[in-house]
């Protein structure tokens, strides 16, 4: 398979649809903010990750279930192997998307001043 | 700039499909390096969805993505380029010649000022989109430093290099891009114009978003009442030519999830003995008719529309046949808009009269040298789609840009065309041919002639931010 531009893939993303385009903008802004005070504030990675993982990965499984209908379709509409690993795909990118948002804010939460 | 000046092929008179000077000599040229590879954008489509999906794995598809490349050299000239004709093939190419050329003075004439994502009617005329998810305006894609005189060509006057607009303006040119597309030609139907539709069960998806909401109306209706419909197409070339087969199939589905399909009967006018261009799917088509329970007919071409008895007539060889409908799906007849039709630009004989008289490999026009032709407008055999117009526009900008400079020609189109022909909400095959009929598909693991969600994915969400990239030069 040829290989394709960077200039190419991105002329492309940016015309997706506004609101979700400035929707992931804005989430990725609050992601980097919340990276930035966990690197500061020395948080738990660590004990982050797998509670990060789990949530991830149920976010995918959702997102297996849901996704066909949100594009007008149904299971019985998946005819073909390429159309199962393509929902995988598309599911597994929403697990592993899910995981990496979650992570510095679950980092932050267990990075906390426990009370006494 | 004088005109046409350097060119190899300056003054030459094109016959037939070979091209003095031209590196090319037949329909089965291939783009050359200097051309984007064809069927690109479709795979970028895939590394956009990989780039989106697989982003949180950092794996998959970015991994083919390759290192941004360096843009291509622009050419300075003093060249006025006039481009008839402002839809897909006419902003992409005034984004193009704009990225490519320093200093050259480029009007596009077209007189609307709202711009229709015409691949999308179908999904509107099925209920799936809403009308305005396909209107945007044409300022918005208009680039910077292309003049836009907002009016109808009245005349083209090539023998002198000039057109003129409906307000009396003349426009004269070096080069000339003609981009006008395809006229609607309603009237050509006994009993029918463009006002008809929406009533009466009489609709079209092709006459815009508003008539294509209009047939998702009567569809619905339908689906309520049950009786017969009937769909088809005309004798003459016509744009999309798998819309009349997915509206019939769309219609076929609504039924079939409203469980109301017992109640209707399903008619399928074909102009000839075939369902479609292409053999192979052809066959597929009558199979998916025939398991649906279809019914076609064969070398029907409707003539007239009785509205008020709800009557269709057909032509069928040297008779008429009539029947009786309760929704009528109609493409109407298409030609060239008139003001190419009525010039020397034109064919004047062959299967192709009425429509640009362009070579087609080289989509040069074969008796004037500064004029090439992107989209529906093209007399070729094949190329009536959007997806046409991504490969033609490359071809034919870096072909004008080339003859400016006094080089060979670079740019060979070998009639790629795309169908994502949707088989039902949720399902369509992504169909790509070329001038031969081969199937060419982009991606090998994607069975072309098996309807599935893939190909339903790359219609619904895929097509038209690569279509609005396409209007802004990038793909």
């Amino acid at each position: 398979m040829e290989s394709v531009g960077v200039r190419e893939v991105w002329a492309i993303l940016v015309e997706l649809p506004g609101p979700w385009l400035w929707a992931a903008f804005g989430l990725a802004a609050v992601w980097l903010v919340a990276v930035g005070i966990a690197f500061l504030r020395g948080a738990a990675w660590r004990r982050a990750l797998w509670p990060s993982v789990i949530v991830g990965l149920a976010t995918g499984l959702v997102g297996l279930a849901i996704i066909p209908s949100l594009t007008g379709a149904s299971f019985q509409d998946l005819t073909s192997v390429v159309d199962w690993v393509i929902l995988g795909l598309v599911s597994l990118g929403l697990a592993g998307d899910a995981t990496l948002l979650l992570w510095p804010f679950l980092a932050l939460w267990f990075a906390r001043p426990l009370r006494r | 700039m004088s005109r046409h000046t350097g060119s190899k092929h300056s003054g030459s008179k094109h016959s037939g499909s070979k091209h003095s000077g031209s590196r090319h000599s037949g329909l089965r040229s291939r783009s050359t390096p200097q051309i984007p590879e064809r069927r690109d954008a479709l795979r970028t489509l895939a590394a956009g969805l990989g780039a989106g999906a697989l982003i949180g794995t950092g794996s998959g598809l970015l991994a083919m993505v390759k290192p941004l490349a360096a843009a291509p050299a622009t050419h300075a000239t003093r060249a006025r380029i006039v481009i008839a004709g402002g839809g897909a093939a006419g902003l992409s190419a005034a984004a193009r010649l704009s990225a490519r050329l320093d200093g050259a003075r480029i009007t596009m004439v077209e007189p609307s000022a709202r711009h229709v994502y015409q691949p999308g009617l179908t999904m509107v005329g099925c209920g799936h989109w809403r009308p305005d998810s396909v209107i945007s305006s044409t300022a918005r894609f208009l680039p910077q430093g292309v003049a836009w005189k907002q009016d109808r060509i009245a005349a083209f006057d090539a023998d002198n290099n000039r057109l003129v607009t409906r307000d009396g303006s003349v426009l004269d040119y070096d080069f000339l891009i003609v981009a006008t597309g395809c006229s609607l030609h309603y009237e050509g139907i006994e009993g029918l114009d463009s006002g008809a539709l929406g009533r009466d069960g009489v609709v079209s998806v092709y006459a815009g978003p508003e008539a294509a909401r209009a047939t998702w109306a009567a569809m619905s209706a339908f689906a309520e009442t049950g009786g017969t419909a009937l769909f088809g197409r005309p004798v003459t070339d016509i744009k999309c030519a798998g819309a009349p087969l997915k509206m019939t199939m769309l219609t076929d589905d609504r039924l079939r999830r409203q469980n109301t399909r017992s109640r209707a009967e399903i008619v399928y006018c074909a102009h000839g003995n075939s369902l479609f261009g292409v053999p192979v799917v052809a066959d597929v088509v009558e199979t998916l008719f025939r398991e649906r329970d279809i019914a076609v007919f064969r070398a029907h071409d409707l003539v007239a529309v009785d509205r008020g008895a709800k009557q269709a007539t057909y032509q069928v060889g040297e008779r008429r046949v009539t029947m009786a409908y309760d929704l009528l799906h109609v493409v109407p007849p298409m030609r060239a808009a008139e003001p190419v039709r009525d010039s020397s630009l034109a064919w004047q004989d062959g299967p192709f009269r009425g429509w640009l008289e362009v070579d087609p490999v080289t989509l040069r026009h074969r008796r004037y040298p500064n004029v090439f032709g992107i989209g529906d407008v093209n007399g070729v055999p094949k190329g009536k789609t959007a997806a046409s117009v991504k490969w033609q526009t490359p071809v034919a900008t870096e072909n004008l840009i080339a003859t400016i400079a006094g080089h060979d020609m670079p740019g060979a189109y070998d009639g790629y065309t795309s169908c994502p022909l949707i088989t039902g909400i949720g399902r369509a095959m992504l169909i790509e041919f070329d001038y031969h009929d081969r199937l060419i598909p982009s991606f090998p693991f994607i069975d072309p002639l098996t309807p599935s969600w893939s190909g339903w994915l790359m219609k619904d969400i895929f097509l038209q931010p690569t279509y609005n990239a396409m209007l802004r030069g990038k793909l």
